[in-house]
């Protein structure tokens, strides 16, 4: 007991306890504020690139999709964010890697004497996807249905304020993010982002022959 | 000798000075990686605005520090850059994209193209020297300096930017 009283009165080292009350916390803070931002960017430059990549599909001109400018669009990911997970290796001859892209183009049909306040139905003209080392990649599917536009859509659903009668464009992008500090705030986790266009011309988009390339 | 051994007085102020540098350096390292990553974000932001306005509009400035003196800074870039500092290039592509991977930022070209030609945009943003061993950031060499990057593709709407002409 006398030891213990001797313990808790000395004021040595007092200056080092606290420092090692203090320090994991700042640690933990320093941690938490690089996974966060890391997370912040990634997250934001695949936002811009799958508007940007849906942006570009919706301006073609002659209303076929040839398949160089797909794979141009494809490649857009990895000029806007060069910073993305890179350890996946691509397909031979492609240089986008480490994510999944897919693009569909849809039209829309309404009841025949239907003249306002329509209700479209939405018809898949084609879909594609370029799958890569990913456990659940999104692909956009032939038979769409219609959801509130508060719903989480997926490949398979699509917003009932993206319907009307301009056709349009589709472009998702699922990406692996890679924690920088793997289990501290995130294990490995699989994002999506979503993009919906217009298309400007007004007239449904073909796409060139190619196996990669689902007709519905 | 024994006696300045035994004698205790200022042991907390020597104690706090040893340890008072990691304890500043974590925490100027915390400041500095949120520091980079709003750089970033606004470099980010500003490429955006800048990508989508070179897209939408025909434009009659001959060099990229024209562009931005007269539209660029004072409607795109807040006021955490400096408008001085910024660089910005764009080039006319023409081929494959990965061709330019690393191509732009050599040099500071203004090649917008005209309407329906895919272009790159380029934005970058000195880089300040850093207290955290990791920057949350693009971060590319130039010249022997580093620099923030960010980057657009756009398309020239064929339409509003003189129906294909330049």
């Amino acid at each position: 007991m006398r030891v213990r009283k001797s313990v808790l009165k000395d004021d040595q080292g007092l200056a080092a306890v606290e420092f090692a009350l203090i320090f994991p916390i700042c640690l933990v803070l320093f941690m938490g504020v690089v996974e966060i931002c890391n997370f912040s960017l990634q997250s934001r430059r695949a936002d811009m690139a799958v508007n940007l990549a849906a942006e570009l599909i919706s301006r073609d001109t002659d209303g076929l999709l040839q398949i160089s400018e797909r794979r141009t669009i494809e490649d857009v990911w990895m000029i806007v964010n060069p910073t993305a997970y890179h350890d996946v290796a691509g397909p031979d001859g492609e240089w986008a890697n480490g994510y999944s892209r897919a693009f569909a183009s849809v039209k829309f049909i309404s009841d025949k004497n239907c003249s306002i306040n329509c209700s479209y139905r939405p018809i898949t003209i084609w879909t594609f996807l370029s799958k890569d080392a990913l456990k659940n990649s999104v692909s956009i599917q032939c038979a769409l249905t219609v959801v509130k536009n508060d719903s989480d859509a997926n490949g398979s659903q699509l917003r009932v304020g993206t319907t009307g009668r301009s056709p349009i464009v589709i472009a998702d992008f699922t990406y692996p993010y890679e924690p920088i500090f793997y289990g501290f705030l995130f294990h490995d986790i699989e994002l999506r982002v979503s993009a919906v266009r217009r298309i400007r011309n007004g007239l449904p988009l073909d796409h060139a022959p190619d196996p990669l390339v689902k007709r519905c | 000798m024994e006696k300045f051994y035994a004698n205790k007085m200022g042991s907390t102020s020597v104690e706090f000075s040893m340890l008072v540098l990691p304890f500043f350096f974590t925490l100027f390292a915390i400041l500095s990686v949120g520091y980079s990553a709003l750089i970033q974000a606004e470099l980010d932001r500003a490429a955006g605005l800048i990508a989508s306005d070179i897209s939408l509009h025909a434009t009659n400035y001959t060099t990229s520090t024209g562009y931005l003196n007269q539209v660029g800074c004072s409607k795109f870039l807040g006021a955490l850059l400096d408008c001085k500092k910024v660089e910005l290039s764009a080039i006319n592509i023409s081929g494959d994209l990965r061709d330019y991977d690393e191509k732009v930022n050599d040099e500071l070209l203004w090649s917008p193209g005209c309407g329906n030609d895919l272009v790159l945009i380029e934005l970058i943003y000195p880089f300040s020297a850093s207290f955290s061993p990791i920057a949350i950031a693009d971060v590319v060499f130039r010249g022997g300096h580093k620099y923030y990057r960010s980057r657009s593709i756009i398309k020239r709407e064929p339409i509003l930017t003189g129906a294909g002409s330049c």
